[in-house]
């Protein structure tokens, strides 16, 4: 295996290791820095007791954000700032730390740092406070003990204790306010410092790795023995609009997909969609080449990329082609992709005329979950009539399915209940669910005519009567 | 009232068993467990396991020094499988390796041959079979056959209950350090330490002051720590005891989730019979717990299932019968509430079954039949300073309105 030396600020010491790469962040912290604060629970990003901050230079200036460091790889962290519990710690506590004391907000202990962690992140990311993104930002951690009453209150009473947010120092203001400690006052420049190895080609290898939020689950123990390429190091986390075309870099992540500007005039509700996916650390580093080529046929975001009829560019590192992202998939887990290709980025057309966007899921557990069934529609309409229709459905087939006949059978037509109705037919002949741990064959198929019915309901309210719905 | 331990918790200082620092020359264990839920073991080949350079020892129960025995309440549980494995996650063999990553890879390389036989999981069929743990319990009060001739309404069902993972949210796991005079020092994640120290004493064929536990803190256990955290510090405590090193396991989250019981699933038939004013006069139940494949904490669990069975109403005539069904599912242990949640359950089935096919509220039945002042328990206890109906009220306004 090729060796790679990896630098980054750990707290305030500057690491230099040859560690495996593929190995997780977390077993680095605990076991080869003896950094327990820092807990393993779940090892799949479930769960958040080993929240850490990862810092990182945007165009110069340092951007933190949460992750799981128990499936993100050491070999992620080139040119980063890790910062475990025992780096915002001082002498006397922090106060958050305070308040979660005073509120009793811990019982047995294991779960407090990594929700200490997930809120410190939320009040150093924002400048303005509210009890419903404060709550959204420590989604991603469980607590057996608390109810989590008391953890609510806690939070509750320390955004209330910063409400006369300093926008021009933020840093400043929350290190005065006693929330974080000096040493990140002079991270910036210490990362400018680090100078990192030029970055090899190392497309030979078959294994690539984006967020890891995934791999890190399926196969931690195989990726430590394989020759890997890590692609955060190739910096393709970009959302831009040309000529009425929106490119998206294949190393974007599902929080920069849910936060971009352009994204969100296409589909209006991606705030809430995003959210309904993944907790925000597997959101800070699941990528969309990742979720692409995952190959799940209930991929979130591949359902969504589909229905918005997106092409994607593969490169091998030396040769470039494109390929619709409908022809990426062959069967169930089978790409139309050589081993030595990945995602560089996805484009699509922004849609013309009269569109409307429309996603919806159904899981075991309403959030954070692996879908049952999740389904995407992209409709142009004028006058009422269907000019355009795409309607994917993920969960009921081997690979992500757009619904053809069902397509073809609604175009022309006018919106209207009894249209709907006749068209579910049509989905039920495409489709070939199985009965698994999400949900029997039969109940699937009944879910996709709900999740079609839905689409429907939410954006033409006026033109369906909610209450005639079976 | 403030945890002492709650400064600590929120700067990540407070230190749990996966946290110690280990010793120089601390080894790993690994446990290789049954894949079947029922079957003979025909052949365990370890030879190719042991050829994995950093293995030191792998343990079947040939190498236990004292008896191959866990159980607390029963004598029916083996630490090792010996030559039948009763449920998928049964240990039987301890991986000992120089690191863990060794261990598990080792542990991968284990070859086994079965002789399946077939499982039962239902605890209905393992009755029919004659599979239990402890002979039926019956408590009774009254006549409840006699009583029911005299209902208005009398309504029967059966209820499905079923289990609940702890998740603790730190694993099982545990160190175990050699002492002077082949004695061993264990640091487990325990809520029964004496469980811990006396079963490692049999197991080692050591004196009870030969052995020591500590217990700093537990990372959430829920019940299911009290019964269950032993098996994993007997196998460290054995490692350390066979290998002369310090030995370390902390379960991995998806072995613990294999591995360790859970809260009992029940199935009930009841019959509850109610005046004409919804005074429920008789109440006629078998509760069938499915206690998985060893006693564990059942036959407990199961009395306190018979101790809650008419909740906090008062009926006068009840019978009530719990049987603890062998399975071949992970021994269920204690599990907050400690089988009283499911008597409950079963009851307040029974009042919402009724209530629907009388066609009143629940609530009506329910304030019926409170406890009152002055009502007086299976073993003759009265009932004092009865609050049921102020609660039942304060409950009703923050839920409903």
């Amino acid at each position: 295996m090729k060796k790679q030396t990896i630098k980054f600020v750990l707290n305030e010491n500057f690491i230099q290791t040859d560690v495996n790469p593929s190995l997780p962040l977390l077993d680095f912290i605990r076991k080869g820095k003896h950094l327990t604060g820092t807990k393993e629970v779940c090892k799949e990003g479930d769960c958040g007791a080993c929240t850490v901050l990862l810092g990182e230079l945007v165009d110069g200036k340092i951007k933190y954000k949460t992750i799981t460091s128990c499936i993100y790889p050491v070999g992620n962290c080139q040119g980063k700032h890790v910062v475990t519990i025992e780096g915002i710690n001082k002498h006397e506590l922090l106060l958050q730390q305070q308040i979660f004391a005073d509120e009793n907000a811990s019982q047995c202990g294991f779960c407090t740092p990594g929700f200490i962690m997930s809120f410190t992140f939320y009040l150093l990311n924002n400048t303005k406070y509210s009890h419903d993104e404060a709550i959204n930002a420590i989604a991603g951690n469980i607590c057996r003990c608390t109810g989590y009453h008391s953890i609510i209150r806690a939070v509750d009473k320390v955004i209330a204790e910063l409400k006369d947010v300093n926008e021009q120092n933020h840093i400043s203001y929350l290190i005065e306010k006693n929330v974080l400690p000096e040493m990140f006052l002079d991270i910036e420049s210490r990362l400018k410092e680090i100078k990192l190895d030029q970055v090899e080609a190392n497309e030979k290898s078959s294994i690539f790795i984006g967020g890891g939020s995934d791999l890190f689950i399926q196969r931690p123990d195989d990726l430590l023995e394989r020759n890997v390429t890590f692609l955060d190091q190739k910096h393709l986390n970009y959302i831009v609009e040309n000529n009425n075309r929106i490119e998206l870099g294949g190393g974007t992540t599902f929080e920069e997909f849910k936060q971009s500007a352009i994204l969100q005039k296409i589909i209006p509700t991606l705030e809430r969609d995003i959210d309904l996916i993944a907790s925000l650390p597997i959101r800070n580093s699941a990528t969309i080449g990742g979720n692409l080529t995952n190959a799940s046929p209930i991929g979130d975001l591949t359902i969504i990329l589909l229905a918005l009829n997106s092409t994607i560019t593969l490169s091998d590192g030396i040769s470039e082609r494109e390929l619709p992202l409908s022809e990426y998939y062959l069967d169930y887990k089978k790409l139309n992709k050589n081993p030595n290709e990945f995602i560089k980025a996805v484009w699509f057309d922004v849609p013309q005329n009269n569109f409307h966007f429309s996603f919806e899921k159904v899981s075991k557990r309403t959030y954070l979950d692996i879908a049952s069934v999740n389904s995407s529609m992209l409709i142009e309409i004028d006058d009422n009539k269907i000019k355009k229709i795409f309607i994917l459905a993920g969960g009921v087939a081997p690979v992500p399915k757009l619904l053809n006949e069902t397509n073809q059978f609604l175009i022309g037509k006018e919106i209207s209940l009894a249209t709907i109705d006749s068209s579910l037919s049509f989905a039920q002949n495409e489709i070939s669910p199985i009965s698994d741990v999400r949900g029997t064959a039969e109940y699937k198929k009944f879910l996709l005519n709900q999740l079609i019915k839905a689409h429907f309901l939410k954006l033409f309210p006026e033109l369906i009567n909610e209450k005639e719905i079976v | 009232m403030k945890s002492s331990d709650v400064i600590k918790h929120v700067k990540g200082e407070s230190i749990f068993v996966d946290d110690m620092p280990v010793p120089q020359g601390t080894l790993y264990a690994s446990v290789f467990d049954s894949s079947i839920a029922h079957g003979k073991i025909t052949k365990l080949d370890l030879s190719e396991a042991f050829k994995v350079p950093g293995v030191v020892k792998i343990l079947t129960y040939k190498d236990i020094p004292g008896e191959n025995q866990i159980g607390n309440i029963i004598p029916d549980e083996h630490l090792l499988a010996e030559d039948t494995v009763e449920f998928i996650g049964e240990p039987i063999a301890i991986v000992i390796a120089e690191t863990e990553m060794t261990a598990k890879k080792a542990k991968n390389k284990i070859k086994i041959e079965y002789e399946e036989l077939t499982p039962i999981t239902d605890p209905r069929e393992a009755y029919e079979k004659g599979s239990v743990i402890i002979p039926p319990r019956i408590f009774s009060m009254g006549d409840t056959e006699n009583s029911f001739s005299e209902c208005e309404y009398i309504i029967e069902d059966r209820v499905e209950i079923s289990g609940q993972e702890h998740l603790y949210l730190e694993t099982q796991g545990a160190v175990a350090v050699p002492a002077e005079g082949g004695g061993v020092k264990i640091y487990s994640s325990t809520q029964g330490p004496t469980a811990v120290q006396s079963t490692a004493a049999k197991v080692l064929d050591l004196k009870m002051h030969q052995v020591e536990v500590d217990v700093l803190r537990l990372g959430g256990a829920f019940g299911g720590k009290e019964d269950q955290a032993t098996p994993w510090a007997v196998m460290v405590a054995l490692g350390a005891k066979l290998t002369n090193k310090p030995v370390k396991l902390i379960l991995h989250r998806h072995d613990d989730l294999r591995m360790t019981g859970k809260r009992h699933p029940y199935s009930a038939d009841y019959k509850i019979g109610l005046s004409k004013d919804y005074k429920i006069l008789s109440y006629e139940v078998t509760f069938y717990q499915n206690a998985g494949a060893a006693a564990d904490l059942s036959p407990a669990v199961l009395e306190r299932t018979l101790f809650h069975t008419t909740n906090s109403y008062f009926i006068p005539n009840v019978k009530a019968t719990a049987i603890s069904c062998k399975t071949n599912l992970p021994p269920n242990t204690a599990f907050r509430g400690f089988g009283g949640p499911q008597g409950m359950f079963v009851i307040e089935s029974a009042i919402h079954k009724a209530a629907l096919s009388i066609g009143v509220e629940p609530y009506i039945i329910q304030k019926k039949n409170l406890l009152e002042e002055g009502s007086k328990f299976y073993y003759g206890q009265v009932a004092e300073r009865v609050q049921r109906f102020k609660v039942l009220e304060r409950s009703r306004e923050k839920i409903f309105i």
